[in-house]
């Protein structure tokens, strides 16, 4: 058979650092959306041997042997790959200062990673320098009548709690996640289920110490350097890397921990924001088995809180206890025998996943002795995987229920089990770095977010597949207007399509003007 | 090819390093990680380098870092053993001629009478006859020291070198025929646990002499507990309520961190112990060990932690038994 299609050959050229270039390979998928390249091109400059010498001048070695690069081929997404050209552990703040002067003379991208705990690729490099943070990871400082700690940004949240306690303190919200790194959270927001109370982890930083792209080091707060300040923070490692963090903590207090169960999750979604609008309790939050099976935890950290809540506000509240919960969806599923498989899974979660949520070795006297621990072994024992798709929503107060409950649906098409977890995010007032940040632009007092996050159960999907449904979860973002926790890399498409041209053009100037070879996490975000 | 011998796989769980999923939670309660934060030379970093084409050579520094320690070993949640996932490596490198080999003769004593509760003390404790005595008196009058240290089999699997299968079956067959066979190392708890038959209660050191009231007794609010990390970090589950209850009765704090993972001070690992090159600094593990507890007293369940406090922690130190009250 004669055939007619001409295939032209690949023309893949550089593109200009910020704008995204339509894919080398794929054609158009959707009526007048251009399809645009997910991951960059491999960077491959001219400019990495006199970098590298450079640098060699200055005592600082570049590791390009394969084994050391291996390790940083993919984040904790999985998804994205790519292999940097060389890897350097930071020490210092003025060996990262001399890494950023020498990138901008030579025009060598610099992916900077903490924890790598990015879903998008976003921590990935495309060929460049990987700049290992974790290589500073000291406590410097812990100030017991301020409540302040001072600590190098490479650290990961848990070892910093790992001091603190010895001290009797605690760190006041971070990710449910351990090794999630300070500095890598506070450029990126960082939600815990106190954020309700407390706001996101950047919100916690009282002061920053930074190396701009072009190699200055600057001390920064909302008084020093505030034009910094706002900038870095929620800035997705656009305008600085921090390098240090002066954070506010406080007296730790191990934590009473109470599950509700709701048949619905539009009805847990509303009590959610009744706890949240009324600060009836210190932490918060949804995690969904099923649709039949809605988690609200409420947590306290006072004896005192907790009774308030049920004095004030348990009769609010239309959750059930496990046993009534049980009771109540016994019956459901007595009534509808089809249904046994759902129920099997419900049975299996509760047998397996609920007493990994209060392990005795991690209780005392009924309380949770580290929620962090505790939730983030939960997380990656049965979350985990080589691959995590993990695509979210951040909305404003009113946006919040019909979002969640049509990221929901879509999760329904693609996985037959998933899991949402809801929490609310405290704002500040009104701070610059807000502006084109996972802080809706809508948002006033709180903000909502969900994850949705499909169980993978060991099956191999396709990455069409997975692809495919973070797009369609993203899309009600740019439907409804929302904002996104996952901000850039595979998805940053989606950021000139929420945001549009005139805001994300005057970050860009921004950022050519700090940045003027665009080196400095290269890709990400433009 | 290697000869496979009984101590290749002696517990159940995978020991294939491609079953890593990369969370890098076992990072955090590692010694190496901590001293050093570069991933590469942790547990999680060699096997992702795996995963990402390392050869075995390629990871031969970052093998002869480990002390073993099993921190990482609880915390997978991949359920991977990591403990025999390193020593497995350890022997591929060493029959590669890439790893030192220490060699070791095993001493042999004359056991002074026939016992069914078996102690394997170790040399140091075998070597100070004091408390050696007082460790005795304590386990009970049935209780007596095994003629045979091990010594040599011990350092063979920290090594990764060649188990000689008559060796193990010489050391084991009488043992079988125990009621109790008490450890003082680790890593020896941790194979006669997997090769000995389950009539024979196998038990640690710490947790015999804690069976004893005076022992407890003995302990204070004040002190901070040693527990030996090596056989505790293998049998975290098992272990963890007993040491919580100790906490509990006797106020003391232990070297136990967020994770419920047992610190070590790296003094009893192979390079200390075989003078070898080590990238564990035991003075940097004994502050860390202190830092934020201040604590008036170490109890030690291991004489080689006993020496590490005793060179840089400047407070007193005692074994265990020492502390038992009359």
């Amino acid at each position: 058979m004669q055939n007619n299609i001409k295939h032209l050959p690949f023309d893949i050229k550089p593109a200009e650092p910020g704008i995204i270039p339509p894919c080398p390979v794929g054609t158009d998928a959707l009526t007048g959306i251009p399809r645009q390249q997910t991951n960059p091109s491999l960077w491959d400059g001219d400019g990495w041997q006199a970098f590298v010498a450079e640098l060699a001048t200055n005592k600082i070695t570049i590791d390009e042997l394969k084994p050391s690069r291996s390790l940083y081929i993919t984040d904790a997404g999985g998804m994205a790959y790519g292999m940097p050209r060389g890897i350097l552990i930071a020490r210092t703040t003025e060996m990262v200062a001399s890494v950023m002067k020498a990138a901008q003379k030579h025009r060598v991208p610099v992916t900077v990673r903490g924890g790598g705990l990015t879903t998008e690729g976003e921590t990935v490099s495309f060929g460049g320098l990987q700049l290992d943070m974790r290589g500073m990871s000291r406590v410097l400082a812990i100030n017991k009548e301020s409540l302040t700690v001072r600590c190098e940004a490479g650290i990961y949240w848990h070892s910093l709690a790992e001091s603190l306690r010895r001290f009797k303190l605690d760190y006041l919200s971070a990710p449910l996640n351990m090794t999630s790194s300070v500095g890598g959270t506070l450029g990126v927001g960082g939600i815990d289920i106190n954020s309700p109370r407390l706001g996101c982890s950047a919100d916690q930083a009282l002061a920053i110490k930074i190396v701009t792209p072009t190699g200055e080091i600057m001390e920064c707060s909302e008084n020093e350097n505030p034009w910094w300040f706002n900038r870095v923070l929620l800035g997705y490692g656009q305008f600085g890397i921090i390098t240090e963090a002066t954070l506010r903590i406080r007296p730790y207090t191990p934590l009473i921990m109470h599950y509700f169960y709701y048949g619905d999750l539009r009805t847990a979604m509303e009590d959610l924001v009744m706890l949240c609008d009324e600060d009836a309790s210190d932490y918060t939050g949804i995690l969904t088995m099923l649709d039949r099976a809605v988690n609200l935890l409420v947590a306290f950290d006072s004896d005192e809180r907790e009774q308030a809540f049920f004095k004030k506000w348990r009769s609010r509240l239309r959750g059930f206890g496990e046993l009534g919960f049980a009771l109540r969806t016994g019956a459901y599923y007595a009534l509808r025998p089809w249904k046994y498989k759902e129920a099997l899974y419900l049975l299996d979660r509760k047998r397996t996943l609920l007493p990994e949520l209060q392990p005795s070795h991690h209780m005392h006297n009924g309380k949770i002795v580290d929620r962090t621990v505790v939730f983030s072994q939960a997380v990656w024992k049965f979350w985990g995987g080589r691959q995590m798709v993990i695509p979210d929503l951040a909305t404003s107060r009113e946006k919040f229920f019909e979002a969640i409950l049509r990221g929901n649906e879509v999760c329904k098409k693609y996985f037959p089990h998933y899991t949402l977890y809801c929490v609310g995010i405290k704002l500040i007032g009104p701070r610059e770095r807000y502006e084109m940040s996972c802080i809706p632009p809508d948002a006033e007092g709180i903000a909502y977010g969900c994850e949705f996050e499909p169980m993978l159960e060991g099956k191999t999907y396709s990455r069409d597949h997975l692809q495919s449904f973070k797009n369609e979860i993203y899309d009600i973002g740019v439907d409804m207007g929302t904002s996104y926790y996952r901000f850039g890399g595979m998805m940053k498409g989606y950021i000139r399509r929420v945001f549009g041209d005139d805001l994300v053009d005057r970050h860009l100037a921004m950022k050519r003007e700090v940045d003027p070879a665009m080196v400095l996490n290269r890709d990400v975000i433009f | 090819m290697i000869k496979k011998t009984r101590y290749d796989h002696p517990q159940p769980g995978s020991t294939d390093p491609s079953q890593c999923n990369g969370c890098g939670v076992c990072m955090l309660s590692c010694p190496v990680w901590h001293q050093h934060h570069t991933k590469s030379l942790t547990y999680c970093g060699r096997t992702r380098a795996t995963i990402g084409g390392a050869s075995e050579e390629e990871l031969a520094q970052a093998v002869r870092g480990c002390i073993l320690c099993g921190s990482c070993e609880p915390l997978c949640p991949m359920g991977i053993r990591t403990q025999q996932s390193t020593i497995r490596l350890r022997k591929n490198l060493s029959a590669r001629g890439l790893l030192a080999k220490p060699t070791a003769q095993s001493r042999t004593h004359t056991m002074e009478r026939t016992s069914s509760h078996l102690v394997i003390p170790g040399n140091r404790l075998r070597d100070n006859a004091a408390l050696a005595a007082k460790v005795l008196s304590l386990l009970g009058r049935q209780t007596a020291f095994f003629s045979d240290d091990a010594h040599d089999i011990l350092l063979t699997l920290e090594s990764g070198q060649e188990m000689n299968d008559d060796r193990l079956e010489g050391f084991i067959a009488p043992l079988s025929k125990a009621a109790e066979v008490i450890v003082a190392d680790g890593l020896l708890f941790n194979l006669l646990r997997s090769l000995l038959p389950s009539s024979v209660a196998v038990t640690t050191l710490g947790q015999a002499l804690l069976a004893n009231k005076s022992v407890r007794a003995g302990l204070k609010p004040t002190d901070l507990y040693m527990i030996e990390t090596r056989a505790y970090n293998a049998n975290r589950r098992t272990f963890v309520a007993c040491y919580d209850a100790l906490r509990k009765e006797t106020g003391c704090s232990l070297n136990l961190d967020l994770q419920r993972v047992a610190t070590p001070t790296g003094a009893a690992s192979l390079q200390h112990r075989e003078g070898l090159a080590t990238i564990i600094s035991i003075e940097e593990q004994v502050r860390w060990l202190l830092e934020g507890r201040n604590p008036e007293r170490i109890v030690v369940e291991s004489l080689d932690d006993y020496e590490a406090f005793a060179a840089h922690a400047g407070i007193p130190v005692r074994h265990l038994a020492e502390v038992a009250q009359p």
